[in-house]
């Protein structure tokens, strides 16, 4: 039994975050401090001729304009390659490159300033379609490669050709989706200033602190030890605070004048500096027997990465991994492409990678059951993983598969909802249900070191302080990591102090993405307050007069021996004494996610553990208007084990609104590479009034290397929505959207060419 | 980026009508939910402001001995939603405030300035459109009270001359008394959208028989507009689902739809179609007649 873990404390930012005393980047002052802005040039896809900064230079209150030639180390940024450059100085490629760079004493010096940089430029030819872009003759987004074709990844197994041939049922279809927004609330800000020691210092809302510190440091030519990135509160993040967007320009800015400068983006502004989702193009063949069952998936997916490559290999690596969904396929041939386009360029968000998928093999998977007159549930459970199941990788999936439990227990609840209810409510209002299944690989895979890193420190009076690189990007991993060190070392949550995402104070933790903090972070808080809690135990082993440590055990306040409670010592009186005797109570805890790289055949063990969900989603459609109302979610999510049960709910409803979005309304509007919507007045992201009723089912099927069982939520929550909603409109209306958002406009037409077709 | 030199903020009409006299070139500012957009996006690059917040007899709602309703420019979109007057002589209006924005903004934004905005998209014209209103409009000099519809003159573009101020919106007893109404507001989302259509209808019925029927439409063309041949056709008519198949007909050809981001001139008219027999539908059972399927 635990104590504190599972349990649903409040979270350890809360209090403030309700009376709004927490600080966003664009909270924090200081003297003396200098505006910074951004200049860009009005076209995606150019050759500079000449940039003319005098004019600029010469608006009284401007203290710098920099251009390339300033940039002291590295003029280049990415994650994974460094293609993109920090600023633009011969080339142009997205409307998100930057070509000079001002700060100024006040924002009218500075608007003035960016108005008066005088650039000449050629308008080169773009491409701004993936598919087109893989033509060999298509203009070079990077002329330094052979072609636009960034990644490919090839996963094999059996032979789809000879299962076809044996199949009873086959569909063939393409599926799309579009850029998509992250949407966070709050857009880019930053302050950046050199410290007493003459060190660069920036505080900004980033999910990767010490990698912002690598960037930065590459860029500066500074050694790592003389960057510090201070993680503020972070207003929402889903991938988009991943690449560079303010930290190394704003250092750079801070450097070259010496003085604090802040930069806060506007929304237009961030449209354009963070990345955005992969739009993909997905070509599917699914195959399967008379009874059901899947016999081949063969896939094509193209990514449209933009004009830089941000995680692009990895996401559609997670694309291709994933495009079966959680189904056991003998036979799997899937082609994944990540292609350079002038578009805005994509990089990680919820779901990265794995999220468009299952708007094709859940179609998939309804219209097979439907040729072969089966229900939708029905087929799901035959296919569906289970314990000891292999696979498209052929990687064994050894533990934790709760599917089969969130499949029985989202379709019980559901029906309890759902039946009630009437379909046809009248003549032009029809109500459907979908349900969806999807899965999640956790952490970075492919073999990467995923790597997280702790320190938990006892003090004399028994309290604890957790130090942490992990950033709480609102998701509540302070929080989690406060119970986790509460639980092991027997004291409440109020007891536990977590520091995290300062790099000159917090030990690395990875980034804030892939699902990952909970299991990666929180084994590593777990290892080391256990660490330390070994070492009270050696006070404690004098002080109860025991033999060894193993019988003891630490919990509400005290430390006893387990067999004989009324032997026991509180916490703070061992802390005490503990550090009397010269003992330090401070542990350090490492933890290593394992995954394997796939093999040419795409074959390995890419991802571990796995994360399962189910939704079905009920949806009213009107078929005189074409608009769908989403009145009821069941969601059932195998999270190996809710570390706090509140916390999860919120993850779940939360991807549930940006999942809605996802299949009613969201999609970057892009035109010859420039964004036509960015702005959330055309940019239409869910708000309160759209939210369907939600009911939230936590499925714990515990992971055996997970801290306490745990997996995570943060991404799988939203996988199933949009798949499922696409569901529901078909069972409502009998039309199947293929091409994301289901906008009322195209759920009309395609009732329109259906009632044609009778 | 809110580019302000001059700031004025006078307390009375005699003397906001005296400060726009001596200065033409102030634009007047209510809740600010526009003007404050337009100067951050930089659509209004500089402006002197008279801001009218302060002239507190601008926020009254009232009902005159003769019937006539008067709503002050000044009035707020929630105050609207919850006035008892609107909410038994006009609930149409009611209807159409809460449609507008989220709550945050129907807090601040003011009828007057969503007619002086001159959106076609204006959530209260459509209605005020179909109720006949007329705005009483005030200068140093004198005043003019002239029909909402003469109003409008293109997109964003409306009749205030130099030196005037929207004080009052005027309805008269026998253009709202024995009537129903009912607003629809189709956009893409529940709150804080802006309408892809906006359409008001208002009908007074007698033994089965349409004595009259008003339509205002929103974002069917350039300004907000009503649907003249659809109303003279359903005058006298009998109600049913025949006749208002045919005036869902005859609005379309009312309107001056096109393409935009939101929708397509074709779906737009589609909607003008669909959704003025839908709000009809509700207006009969509001007007007292018998609802029909």
């Amino acid at each position: 039994m635990t104590n504190v873990v599972g349990k649903s404390p409040i979270k350890v930012d809360g209090r403030e975050k309700v009376r709004g005393r927490v600080q966003f980047p664009a909270d924090l002052y200081k003297n003396g401090a200098l505006y910074g802005g951004l200049k860009r040039i009005p076209v995606p896809c150019a050759d500079i001729l000449s940039i003319d900064t005098s004019e600029a230079e010469k608006v009284p209150g401007v203290k710098a304009v920099l251009t390339a030639a300033d940039i002291p180390g590295l003029n280049a940024q990415g994650v994974l390659f460094t293609d993109m450059p920090v600023i633009s100085s011969k080339k142009v490629r997205s409307v998100n490159d930057i070509v000079a760079l001002v700060a100024a004493e006040n924002e009218d010096s500075l608007q003035e300033a960016l108005g008066k940089i005088k650039i000449e430029y050629r308008e080169t030819t773009g491409v701004f379609d993936p598919i087109e872009a893989m033509n060999p003759d298509s203009p070079l987004v990077h002329s330094d490669r052979e072609s636009n074709i960034l990644y490919h990844v090839k996963i094999a197994k059996g032979d789809v050709e000879s299962a076809f041939e044996k199949s009873a049922v086959i569909i063939e279809d393409t599926y799309k989706t579009p850029t998509v927004e992250h949407a966070f609330l709050q857009p880019e800000a930053a302050l950046a200033y050199l410290d007493e020691r003459g060190h660069v210092v920036i505080h900004t809302a980033t999910q990767y602190p010490h990698w912002d510190r690598a960037e930065i440091a590459r860029s500066l030519n500074l050694p790592l030890h003389k960057v510090r990135v201070v993680t503020t509160a972070v207003g929402g993040a889903f991938g988009g605070r991943e690449d560079m967007t303010l930290q190394v320009r704003l250092c750079l800015l801070a450097l070259k004048t010496g003085r604090p400068v802040k930069m806060v983006l506007d929304r237009e502004e961030s449209f354009h500096i963070h990345c955005k989702r992969h739009a993909m193009t997905m070509r599917y063949k699914t195959g399967a027997d008379k009874s059901g069952r899947l016999t081949a998936v063969e896939a094509e997916i193209i990514g449209d990465t933009g004009a830089y490559a941000s995680w692009a290999p990895n996401v559609l690596r997670k694309a291709a991994v994933h495009a079966t969904g959680p189904y056991r396929v003998p036979n799997v041939k899937v082609e994944s492409y990540a292609v350079y386009t002038n578009n805005p360029f994509a990089g990680a968000m919820r779901g990265f990678g794995a999220a468009q998928p299952p708007v094709a093999y859940e179609a998939q998977m309804d219209r097979i059951a439907e040729e072969l007159g089966m229900d939708p549930l029905e087929i799901r459970a035959i296919n569906c993983f289970q314990e000891g199941d292999v696979t498209a990788t052929g990687q064994m999936l050894h533990a934790s598969v709760g599917l089969t439990e969130c499949l029985d227990k989202a379709s019980e609840r559901a029906q309890e909802i759902f039946k009630e209810k009437e379909k046809d409510i009248s003549p032009f209002k029809k109500r459907g249900q979908g349900i969806a299944c999807t899965f999640y690989g956790l952490g970075y895979g492919n073999g990467f070191p995923d790597t997280s890193s702790a320190v938990v420190e006892v003090h004399e009076d028994g309290t604890a302080t957790v130090l942490t690189g992990a950033t709480d990007v609102g998701q509540g991993s302070n929080t989690v990591f406060a119970q986790i060190a509460a639980e092991e070392l027997g004291l409440k949550v109020d007891d536990v102090t977590v520091i995290s995402a300062d790099t000159d104070v917090t030990p690395d933790a990875g980034t804030t993405a892939a699902t990952r903090q909970t299991y990666n972070s929180g084994n590593a808080v777990r290892i080391a307050a256990r660490k330390a809690k070994k070492i009270l135990f050696k006070q404690a082993i004098k002080e109860l007069n025991v033999n060894t440590d193993m019988g003891l055990e630490a919990k509400d306040g005290y430390v006893y021996v387990k067999t004989f409670p009324q032997k026991r010592i509180s916490h703070s009186e061992l802390a005490a004494k503990a550090y009397l005797a010269g003992l330090r109570p401070v542990g350090e805890g490492n933890f290593i996610a394992h995954s394997t790289q796939l093999d040419e055949n795409g074959q390995g063990a890419p991802y571990w553990p796995y994360a399962f969900g189910v939704q079905v989603v009920e949806v009213v459609v009107n078929t005189l208007t074409g608009q769908v109302e989403v009145e009821n979610v069941v969601a059932a999510h195998d999270v190996g084990k809710a570390i706090n049960k509140t916390a999860v709910e919120g993850q779940i409803a939360g991807g549930i609104a940006q999942g809605l979005g996802f299949a009613l309304t969201e999609e970057v509007e892009l035109k010859s590479g420039k964004i036509k919507n960015p702005f959330f007045s055309r940019y239409l992201i869910p708000t309160m009034a759209d939210m369907p009723d939600i009911e939230p089912i936590i499925v714990e099927e515990p992971e055996p290397s997970g801290p306490y069982g745990a997996k995570g939520v943060g991404e799988p929550a939203m996988l199933p929505t949009a798949p499922a909603v696409l569901n529901a409109i078909y069972d409502a209306i009998g039309v199947r959207i293929k091409e994301l958002p289901a906008t009322p406009e195209k759920i009309l037409r395609a009732l329109a060419k259906k009632d044609s077709a009778k | 980026m809110y580019n302000v030199d001059q700031y004025f903020e006078p307390e009375t009409i005699d003397e906001a009508t005296a400060l726009l006299a001596e200065h033409p070139n102030l634009l007047i500012i209510a809740g600010g939910t526009d003007v404050l957009i337009k100067m951050h996006s930089g659509k209004i690059a500089q402006a002197d402001l008279l801001s009218i917040r302060k002239i507190k007899f601008l926020e009254t709602i009232q009902k005159r001995q003769d019937g006539t309703l008067s709503i002050g420019s000044l009035a707020t979109f929630t105050q609207i939603a919850n006035d008892p007057i609107i909410k038994e002589n006009i609930p149409v209006l009611k209807e159409a405030a809460l449609s507008m924005g989220g709550p945050q903004i129907r807090n601040v934004a003011t009828i007057g300035g969503n007619i002086c905005n001159g959106a076609t998209s204006a959530d209260s014209a459509s209605t005020l459109f179909a109720l006949n209103a007329k705005l009483k409009l005030q200068t140093q000099g004198g005043e003019r009270v002239i029909p909402i519809e003469d109003f409008y003159l293109g997109p964003g573009k409306v009749d205030l001359k130099p030196g005037e101020i929207l004080t009052e919106i005027v309805i008269s007893p026998e253009d709202y008394q024995d009537y129903g109404g009912h607003y629809i507001k189709f956009s893409m989302r529940k709150a804080m959208d802006i309408a892809t259509l906006g359409v008001s209808a208002i009908c007074r019925i007698k033994n089965g028989v349409f004595e009259d029927v008003r339509i205002g439409l929103g974002v069917a063309g350039p300004t907000p507009l009503r649907c003249q041949e659809a109303e003279s056709f359903a005058k006298g008519k009998t109600v049913s689902a025949q006749t208002l198949a045919e005036i869902g007909k005859l609005a379309v050809k009312s309107t001056k739809a096109r393409t935009s981001w939101r929708a397509s001139k074709e779906y737009r008219e589609h909607l003008v179609e669909e959704l003025s027999q839908r709000a009809l539908k509700v207006a009969i059972k509001n007007a007292g007649g018998e609802s029909l399927a």
